[in-house]
């Protein structure tokens, strides 16, 4: 799998309570990915990036939100999710990694 | 907590405190708790924010917060437990602030000296005394007439005392100087307001007259652009006039408003006016000379916390500009006033602890009368004695006089004191001249 792609993979991590208890109840971590991105390649690029075993991935494609102004209608962007386990003993820890 | 205190000076202490690192860790784990129930941050719901991640964007702060306030409160309670007071605000200086260790810091500042005054039989007092003599009132008269003089033009030549009105103008190269023309102006020949040479050129000349001539400026003269320079003036007289002062008789009386015996009136309330001057001209040489025999038996060190609060403030009643904060008028303002301001704290560390030493305190009775007497100059005494109660600032310090004149009184009865002959005169001149400045 090709580096440059790779780096273009992860997006941000998604920070909500539900992602931190995962990571606290299952070792999970939870990105926002590129929509086009494949459960292999989010594992390859989160396993280069933050130097983590990945024992599998689960994707999600979340609907943007439709928003009104007035009379326009407006609509956000798809985009997707990934919740990634990791093998036990890894952990990616974001407020370090900062 | 672990106090130690050192003693650096006379004054000064410098105390170091070190706090146990639980009780630091405590601190700021009880305020990231607090605050956790209150941040929000995206993605969680209010208080539903996990502890780590309020200590990750917080805890700095939070415990930047945390140990300035622990220092406040410890610095509070080991002064109590080492029955310290200082003066002035303490120079704190943090040691150790690394995570996990002991909290440790040091706090310099200084303390009241601790003293007893002594020596108030060795205080030298000279009282002067004088009576309010005719002469003293003719003198106060003549002085008055010199106030009152009317100028009315004679056909003389100008010369000493005369005064006279010119027009002029001053040229420099062929331009007119600035400030240099004016018509009709007044001067006064022999008063030194102009300079002597402009005063020559124009002496013995008569109503009418105009005259030319160069001047020098000297080189010190104010003005630098002109200093040195030469400028010739051409001065016309418009007239010369003599001064004439007033007769001493009724309608003289009449114009200080004493309508009643003319002259023998004025003269007895010259006389009254100038005895209560008298009096109060003695009672302030004597209190100055028992204050400067108290600091001169009793050498004590003056807090310099104390001595740059009264520096500041003897600069606000000059008054010293405001804004005047960079280090030059920083250095001015201490070279002025450095000596007076020492010389007050001394004093008024002897004064307050005479009051408690000997058990002075202050007489509320005569802080009415004190109170009376600085109202009744006043067109509305009442008026002003209940500003004075209603403001607490203002009557401590009236308090504060008045204990001053107890203590005074108090030395007095312990000072030698001896009498000696004065005049009017004499009496009056430095108490009117001399500020308190010159001693210390």
């Amino acid at each position: 799998m090709n580096q440059e792609r790779l780096l273009k993979i992860l997006l941000a991590p998604h920070v909500s309570e539900k992602a931190n208890r995962l990571t606290e109840q299952y070792n999970q971590v939870v990105f926002r990915v590129a929509r086009d991105a494949t459960k292999p390649e989010i594992k390859g690029a989160v396993e280069m990036l933050f130097s983590v075993k990945v024992k599998g991935v689960t994707v999600v494609n979340v609907k943007g939100k439709r928003k009104r102004f007035g009379a326009m209608q407006g609509q956000r962007s798809d985009w997707k999710k990934a919740y990634v386990s990791l093998e036990a003993g890894h952990e990616i820890d974001f407020l370090v990694a900062e | 907590m672990q106090v130690s205190v050192e003693t650096l000076s006379d004054l000064e202490r410098r105390v170091t405190v070190q706090v146990p690192a639980a009780k630091v860790e405590k601190e700021i784990d009880d305020r990231l708790q607090s605050l956790s129930r209150r941040v929000k941050v995206d993605g969680f719901r209010p208080g539903k924010v996990p502890l780590k991640l309020v200590k990750k964007i917080y805890g700095d702060q939070v415990r930047y917060e945390a140990i300035s306030e622990l220092v406040q409160h410890t610095l509070h309670e080991a002064l109590v437990q080492e029955k310290l007071n200082p003066l002035g605000g303490p120079k704190v200086e943090p040691k150790n602030l690394e995570e996990g260790q002991d909290l440790e810091y040091s706090a310099t500042f200084e303390v009241m000296p601790e003293f007893e005054p002594t020596g108030f039989e060795s205080i030298q007092v000279e009282r002067p005394t004088a009576e309010v003599t005719e002469q003293d009132i003719d003198a106060m008269i003549e002085n008055l007439r010199q106030q009152r003089k009317t100028w009315a033009p004679v056909e003389q030549p100008a010369g000493e005392g005369h005064r006279v009105r010119i027009d002029f103008e001053g040229k420099i190269d062929g331009q007119t100087m600035a400030g240099g023309k004016g018509e009709n102006a007044n001067l006064v020949l022999g008063e030194g307001s102009m300079l002597k040479d402009f005063e020559a050129g124009i002496a013995g000349l008569t109503t009418g007259a105009e005259t030319e001539f160069d001047l020098t400026f000297p080189e010190d003269y104010h003005a630098q652009e002109i200093a040195g320079k030469t400028a010739r003036f051409w001065v016309k007289i418009n007239s010369v006039e003599e001064a004439s002062l007033p007769e001493v008789d009724d309608a003289f009386a009449a114009s200080f408003d004493i309508h009643e015996e003319g002259i023998a009136g004025l003269r007895r309330s010259l006389r009254e006016n100038m005895e209560r001057e008298l009096l109060d001209g003695i009672k302030t040489a004597v209190k100055r000379q028992v204050m400067q025999g108290l600091l001169e038996a009793n050498p004590v060190p003056t807090p310099q916390a104390l001595v740059e609060l009264e520096i500041e403030s003897l600069a606000r009643q000059l008054p010293f500009p405001e804004d005047a904060k960079d280090e030059k008028s920083q250095q001015l303002k201490i070279q002025l006033f450095e000596a007076e301001a020492r010389r007050r704290v001394a004093l008024g560390m002897l004064i307050s602890q005479l009051a408690t030493s000997q058990g002075i305190t202050v007489d509320e009775g005569r802080i009415r009368n004190q109170l009376e007497s600085l109202a009744s100059t006043y067109q509305e005494p009442e008026e002003v004695i209940r500003w004075y109660e209603k403001t607490p600032q203002a009557l401590e310090s009236v308090r504060a006089s008045v204990l001053e004149d107890q203590i005074v009184e108090w030395l007095l009865e312990r000072a030698q004191v001896s009498e000696k002959a004065s005049t009017f005169a004499e009496i009056m001149r430095p108490a009117a001249k001399q500020p308190l400045a010159t001693a210390a």
